[in-house]
């Protein structure tokens, strides 16, 4: 099922490995080492993330491509070596530098190759981070949630498509004689042997 | 009388420490449970100071099965090291079957 906002534009447009929730839900909850399931008629989406580069900027782009979304609940313990979860925290805080690293990021290499400066300030302002990083405990996450749905906060407008995979254009020749390297089709539609 | 010997080479794993990275790019294999579809991400290597840190996505592939996933990746993505080949071979095998399965799929190492 594609999930299309107001726009017709499709949300969530790099995808991964999420479960979508309530579109105009203003939270989405990002799970790192944590066995927990937020409930789907709060949040907008969750997932898990893995990697302090390609998974950050998976995250990224899918929460701006949601105006409605405005608040990244981070938690469960920290991932090891990555502290992806740190790192997504740091974006959102500081933003890159010029060799496109995450300003003060835990991680080992927290990277952004495929997101341009333009995705990054939207989604540091349109998002604010709930760090919840080492708090596995399901009533206080679930709590969380609650405060910031009581915010009702507006949506940020327009959905914001930092990445578009795009179907391969194939073309189709109904017709396999035309393919034929033996034959060739005159002006009439007629089929005569290639000379030579 | 023998008139040919052939030599029997018994397997062997490389250890993961001695796994050389591919110079032409790196995959995100993910399943797609609502579209029931495997989700192949291929990327080229970034570099900074000497060493790979993240990758710049090239190309996507979709599909649901391993054998009709292989054929396509290895006429768009040319020139990969062969023992990346057969590693994506098996993780899309092992992917078909979560996603035909209902299981969890982790991408392995290689």
């Amino acid at each position: 099922m594609d999930i299309m906002n107001d726009n017709n534009v499709e949300y969530y447009p790099w995808g991964g490995e999420f479960t979508v929730c309530s579109p105009t839900s203003c939270v989405a909850v990002v799970l790192l080492n944590i066995d927990y399931t937020p409930s789907c008629d709060k949040v907008a989406i969750y997932g898990h993330l893995k990697t302090e580069n390609i998974g950050v900027e998976k995250i990224v782009a899918n929460v701006i491509s949601n105006p409605y979304i405005r608040f990244l609940i981070i938690c469960g313990d920290e991932i090891r070596g990555h502290k992806s979860g740190g790192s997504l925290v740091a974006l959102n805080k500081n933003g890159i530098d010029k060799n496109n690293r995450i300003r003060d990021a835990p991680g080992a290499i927290p990277y952004i190759e495929n997101l341009n400066r333009e995705a990054i300030e939207r989604f540091r302002s349109q998002i604010e981070t709930i760090d919840l990083i080492g708090i596995k405990n399901v009533d206080k996450i679930n709590k969380t949630i609650d405060e910031c749905i009581e915010k009702k906060p507006s949506s940020f407008g327009k959905p914001y498509i930092a990445v578009r995979i795009t179907p391969e254009a194939v073309a189709s020749f109904k017709d396999k004689r035309a393919l034929h390297s033996k034959i060739i089709i005159d002006y009439m539609g007629k089929v005569k042997k290639r000379k030579g | 009388m023998v008139d040919k010997e052939i030599p029997l080479i018994k397997a062997k794993k490389t250890p993961e420490k001695d796994v050389t990275l591919d110079p032409n790019g790196f995959f995100v294999i993910e399943i797609n449970r609502e579209r029931k579809q495997i989700h192949v991400e291929y990327y080229s290597n970034v570099y900074k100071d000497n060493r790979i840190v993240s990758g710049k996505l090239e190309k996507v592939f979709s599909g649901d099965k391993a054998d009709a996933l292989c054929d396509t990746i290895t006429k768009h993505v040319p020139r990969l090291l062969p023992e990346h080949y057969m590693y994506i071979g098996r993780e899309l095998q092992k992917a078909q079957y979560a996603l035909e399965q209902n299981k969890k799929y982790i991408q392995g190492s290689c």
